[in-house]
């Protein structure tokens, strides 16, 4: 069932949306993920490995390749694997790394931030 | 940083599994992301995750100082270390004398009830959401002149969520001694933010006790009430005269605003006192019955009764388990029985205790005042839900 989806790529030549390296990191992860499923520190770990050998970049295109490939759990560990990377960051480093820019009118940003600003304690530094 | 504009939906699935810290300062980053986070589609989406992968969750924890001060300290779940204190009396628009009662939580929202010593037991109400740190005061009660003044007035709370509309419910029971008059029933609507009279009652005439413990599930707030009766000639109303007071459980629904009542299991009773209190334990309706040894009269136990819910069947209650051990004393106040098997109690002597129940083993963590009086432990999960403006969350 999952991997209707992945014959449908491999037919269709104009897809940008998969590479072969994404595939061989996406497509085993559900077998990864049975073997070691009972085992979450195991799984943390394999994670963290991961995410060593991954650069943000190459995080957007599994991301996309997992979405593409309707793999809940690949799209489920990729986003909590974001999610773990920028929960500490502050908002400058967000907006980069989403590729947005403020659109708040100079006062308004500045009335938020103070509202909630018990909310940026102990963010990291950027 | 990401080369390629991630889609919608992927960027909620990746915010949705932060934490309401993380969430509140991203409310800063675009316009679109302070939407997002007060639609209700995304804050249900958020709970549910919290909560089906055990995320966000807290321990609200109240006792005294040995000052004699109101302590209320936010733990951390899994260690029961203090992750901050809360000044819950800086939350209420005046200066209260007294915090009786905590409502809650229905997911992740607190209600508390504030007195005033001065001014014909005036009290303020104040929904709280830890998480996000908002506060909504609700509205303050008209006192009509339907009650005498100087009369003392009794008024206990049910707090829940209509399960139809998503709307948060804050029903109201007064009482007042000395007049004849029957209890009155009020409800507010978070969604109008305003309080109504309803004309439904329950069957009998009660006694209704505050909770102690967290009293609301799937639509329904639960109280331990008992039988009265009104006094013949003279105002008010007593227990009755011969024979044992008959204990109920009295459940408002949420949604119909209807009063349903079911008789209290007959238990065993013990020499010596029984401390009974209703509590929603691991998602079922309990019952919890203190008994004190015989042999040894500082011992303690207590047997878990747990009513059934199954809609349009009469409630039965059945006795689940037993929560004993040599290290339990009757004295020992009991807070929170988790789902974990772990039992959170207060000695007498002001130190916080945990029971395994699996292990029998009985732990004691710091010590916060000097005698379990008025103490409480609550466990919550965060929510992103917000109620001022406008930002409730009915459909």
């Amino acid at each position: 069932m999952k991997f209707c989806t992945v014959k449908q790529y491999f037919d269709d030549e104009n897809n940008n949306n998969v590479t072969n390296g994404i595939a061989t990191t996406v497509i085993p992860l559900p077998n990864k993920h049975l073997k070691i499923k009972a085992n979450n520190k195991e799984m943390e770990q394999y994670e963290q490995e991961l995410l060593r050998n991954v650069m943000p970049q190459e995080l957007t295109k599994l991301i996309l390749a997992a979405n593409y490939l309707n793999f809940k759990e690949a799209l489920d560990f990729f986003c909590r694997t974001v999610a773990n990377a920028i929960q500490n960051k502050s908002v400058d480093y967000v907006r980069k790394f989403f590729g947005l820019e403020s659109d708040f009118e100079p006062g308004e940003e500045e009335k938020l931030c103070k509202e909630f600003a018990w909310s940026f304690e102990g963010v990291d530094e950027d | 940083m990401l080369r390629h504009d991630l889609p919608q939906d992927v960027v909620v699935e990746i915010l949705s599994r932060l934490p309401v810290k993380s969430l509140m300062r991203f409310n800063c980053v675009h316009k679109s992301w302070y939407a997002l986070m007060r639609s209700h589609h995304f804050i249900i989406k958020h709970h549910k995750f919290a909560t089906s992968n055990n995320l966000g969750r807290g321990v609200l924890f109240k006792y005294r100082s040995s000052k004699g001060h109101l302590c209320v300290s936010l733990l951390s779940n899994d260690t029961l270390e203090v992750s901050r204190d809360v000044d819950l009396l800086s939350l209420f628009p005046d200066k209260i004398d007294y915090l009786p009662c905590i409502y809650g939580p229905c997911n992740g929202i607190f209600l508390l009830q504030g007195l005033y010593k001065m001014g014909d037991n005036a009290e303020d109400l104040v929904l709280w959401n830890p998480a996000t740190r908002e506060t909504k005061v609700l509205p303050k009660i008209k006192r009509g002149c339907r009650y005498n003044s100087g009369k003392h007035l009794d008024c206990k709370f049910g707090f829940g969520i209509d399960p139809n509309t998503n709307d948060y419910k804050v029903v109201r029971i007064v009482d007042c001694h000395g007049c004849r008059q029957q209890p009155q029933f009020e409800v507010y609507n978070l969604s109008t933010d305003s309080w109504r009279v309803i004309d439904r009652s329950p069957s009998k005439l009660y006694n209704i006790h505050s909770s102690r413990f967290p009293s609301y599930l799937n639509g329904f707030h639960h109280w331990k009430a008992a039988e009265v009766y009104m006094k013949a000639r003279g105002k008010g109303w007593m227990f009755p005269e011969h024979g044992p007071t008959r204990m109920f459980i009295v459940s408002f629904d949420m949604s119909n605003e209807v009063f349903l009542e079911t008789p209290l299991p007959t238990v065993p009773c013990a020499l010596g006192s029984l401390k009974k209190d209703i509590a929603v334990i691991n998602d079922s309706v309990s019952l919890i019955v203190g008994y004190r040894g015989t042999r040894n009269l500082r011992n303690g136990w207590f047997d878990i009764w747990v009513m059934s819910s199954e809609i349009g069947v009469e409630r039965t209650w059945t006795k689940k388990f037993k929560v004993e051990g040599s290290g339990l004393e009757f004295a020992d106040r009991l807070l929170e029985i988790r789902e974990d098997g772990l039992v959170i109690l207060h000695k007498i002597d002001g130190s916080m205790a945990v029971y395994d129940r699996k292990t029998q083993e009985l732990r004691k963590f710091a010590k916060y005042g000097n005698h379990s009086y008025e103490c409480l432990a609550v466990t919550y999960t965060e929510t992103l839900a917000f109620m001022n403006g406008g930002g409730n969350i009915s459909e």
